[in-house]
């Protein structure tokens, strides 16, 4: 005969909404003793007190916890975050983004993915909000530029080696622990000063371009000019580098001119920051 | 007397949990210690500076794996892909065997990422039973599992922890790693004698035992690997060792992580109980 495990099932999911709901676990079990609550179970005679616990008190040790661990998680990603909130007010933050977008993964790393979406589509009343957004979507990057895959980056040789007429057919592969953001606030002045904890106000929008990259198993973070911003996501987004040219210089409001003075400097720079790890020549 | 594991795992001697506050210090200095445990967890889903650094340290000393994402007493569907990255992890650092704890840590779909209690009665032990024996088919190789520290009581035990984790072994023919501190902390929660928990323990499936320090309420004590051992607990490291025999040996400190140094010398505490296990067989 098949086991019934739907009591143990039953149990788990008793607890677990107990101890995840928002308000403490007081309100969770007064929430899922209602009849009608899929798990409901009675606090009582489903938990035993102990000697200095009362029932309650048992279950929320685990409660207490459950928010605990992905505010720690959390402030350890976003520092920048929590010092324009403060502790307090990022800590409601996390306890609200946690109750809309629940773990559902076994790494705790995945945990924030969607948080930068959050504080800038669905988090209420937050002071300051598309600067703090605009934080965490760098600081997410930073996170995701930790862990991604890792790559040998392109030999200076290996571009050298390529004859002039083949430049305009090249495309390049990218480092996948790269980012290219465009963001409407200048973000990486106020980051660092925050790092060294210096005091800095926070700054007027402007629209600003970041890349974020890891070299040598560090993540680095830095602002680019338009022009650069625009050739390199081109060039990320697989056009070759004579069709990356042509569309960035065809924009309204791009200095061509700064391009094509700058074409040559900026791959000596972007290669040494192996922003490459591969190209290919187009062979038609 | 002593009882070797009925695996023959090897005693590894003295080790450490790696982490990061550490990396630098052990990269340039190689620290004379038997092994380290990883929580493999930190090394899955990355390709970034923690692989470079175990792969540099798994070269050099006996790695173990310890996690805590299994969630194998949970009614979801058992992860195999978790699993598969699991089995390639032990692959890369040649681990001398991997483990998690005896608990769930979600259901539903939805993970707390804490090591939450099950029931101790014949119901869950059956279901436990056969999830274990399905990873270890998985994975080849016999899962350590880890005695977790509780802090409630459900109505529905029926047997107590102990006898709960001896049955399971048992049945599903797993190891167990013995963390004596999370003896002291559950028996303490739960008004029990820790010296009668350690008698109910099977020693030939016991293949590993950590230390820690923990946080005492008052009313009750939480796990937070936070500081140094407390004597009592040592007490019980020396039962085990004088049960047991020699078992390697693990230091957990997780938070307000001091320097390695410091670490090293608290574990290395653990050296005198083990001389004394060694004298006691030689005569």
């Amino acid at each position: 005969m098949p086991r019934d495990d739907s009591r143990l099932e039953s149990l788990e999911q008793w607890m677990y909404e107990v101890i995840s709901h928002p308000e403490g676990a007081k309100a969770g079990v007064e929430a899922t003793s209602k009849p009608d609550s899929p798990a409901a179970h009675d606090l009582e005679q489903t938990v035993l007190p102990s000697d200095k616990l009362t029932p309650l008190e048992r279950i929320s040790v685990y409660a207490d916890m459950y928010f605990w661990r992905f505010i720690d998680i959390m402030a350890g990603e976003y520092p920048t975050v929590q010092h324009i909130l403060g502790v307090e007010l990022f800590a409601q933050m996390v306890r609200d983004y946690v109750a809309r977008y629940p773990s559902t993964y076994y790494n705790l790393n995945r945990l924030s993915i969607k948080f930068p979406h959050y504080l800038e589509k669905e988090a209420e009343d937050l002071p300051h909000q598309p600067f703090v957004a605009a934080i965490a979507t760098v600081e997410r990057a930073m996170e995701d530029a930790f862990d991604d895959p890792h790559r040998e980056k392109i030999s200076p040789e290996a571009i050298q080696s390529i004859p002039g007429e083949q430049w305009a057919d090249i495309r390049l592969q990218f480092n996948p622990a790269l980012y290219l953001l465009e963001l409407e606030y200048p973000v990486n002045d106020y980051m660092t000063a925050v790092y060294e904890n210096r005091h800095m106000d926070i700054p007027q929008a402007r629209k600003t371009f970041v890349v974020v990259y890891r070299r040598d198993y560090t993540v680095w973070r830095e602002d680019l000019d338009r022009e650069g911003y625009l050739l390199l996501s081109r060039l990320k987004d697989g056009q070759s580098l004579g069709e990356a040219l042509e569309n960035c210089t065809g924009q309204e409001s791009v200095d061509a001119d700064k391009i094509t003075a700058s074409l040559g400097e900026w791959f000596q720079q972007w290669t040494a920051q192996e922003f490459f790890c591969g190209l290919e020549i187009d062979s038609d | 007397m002593s009882v070797k594991n009925r695996w023959g795992f090897p005693d590894l001697g003295l080790g450490i949990g790696l982490r990061t506050v550490h990396y630098n210090h052990i990269l340039d200095n190689w620290p004379e210690i038997d092994w380290f445990e990883i929580m493999s967890e930190n090394y899955m889903d990355t390709e970034g500076n923690p692989v470079r650094v175990l792969d540099e340290i798994a070269e050099r000393y006996p790695i173990v794996m310890h996690g805590v994402s299994m969630s194998i007493g949970s009614t979801d569907p058992i992860d195999f892909d978790f699993l598969e990255k699991l089995k390639a992890l032990a692959k890369r650092v040649n681990a001398h065997w991997l483990g998690d704890h005896v608990c769930w840590t979600g259901v539903h779909g939805k993970n707390g990422h804490d090591l939450y209690p099950l029931p101790y009665n014949e119901e869950s032990l059956a279901f436990l039973v056969d999830r274990i024996r399905t990873v270890q088919d998985f994975l080849e190789r016999p899962l350590i599992l880890e005695n977790p520290s509780t802090y409630l009581t459900f109505a529905s035990s029926t047997m107590a922890e102990e006898e709960f984790l001896a049955r399971m072994a048992e049945e599903s023919d797993c190891g167990l790693l013995l963390d004596v501190n999370n003896v002291y902390v559950t028996c303490r929660n739960h008004g029990l004698d820790p010296m009668a928990y350690l008698d109910a323990i099977p020693y030939d499936r016991v293949v590993q035992v950590h230390l820690a320090g923990h946080t005492d309420k008052g009313s009750h004590c939480i796990d937070t690997h936070d500081g140094r051992v407390i004597d009592p607990v040592w007490e019980l490291y020396a039962k085990v060792q004088q049960r047991a025999g020699n078992r390697a040996t693990l230091l957990e400190w997780d938070a307000d992580i001091p320097p390695f140094e410091e670490v090293h010398a608290e574990v290395m505490k653990a050296a005198q109980f083990r001389h004394m296990t060694e004298l006691r067989h030689a005569s």
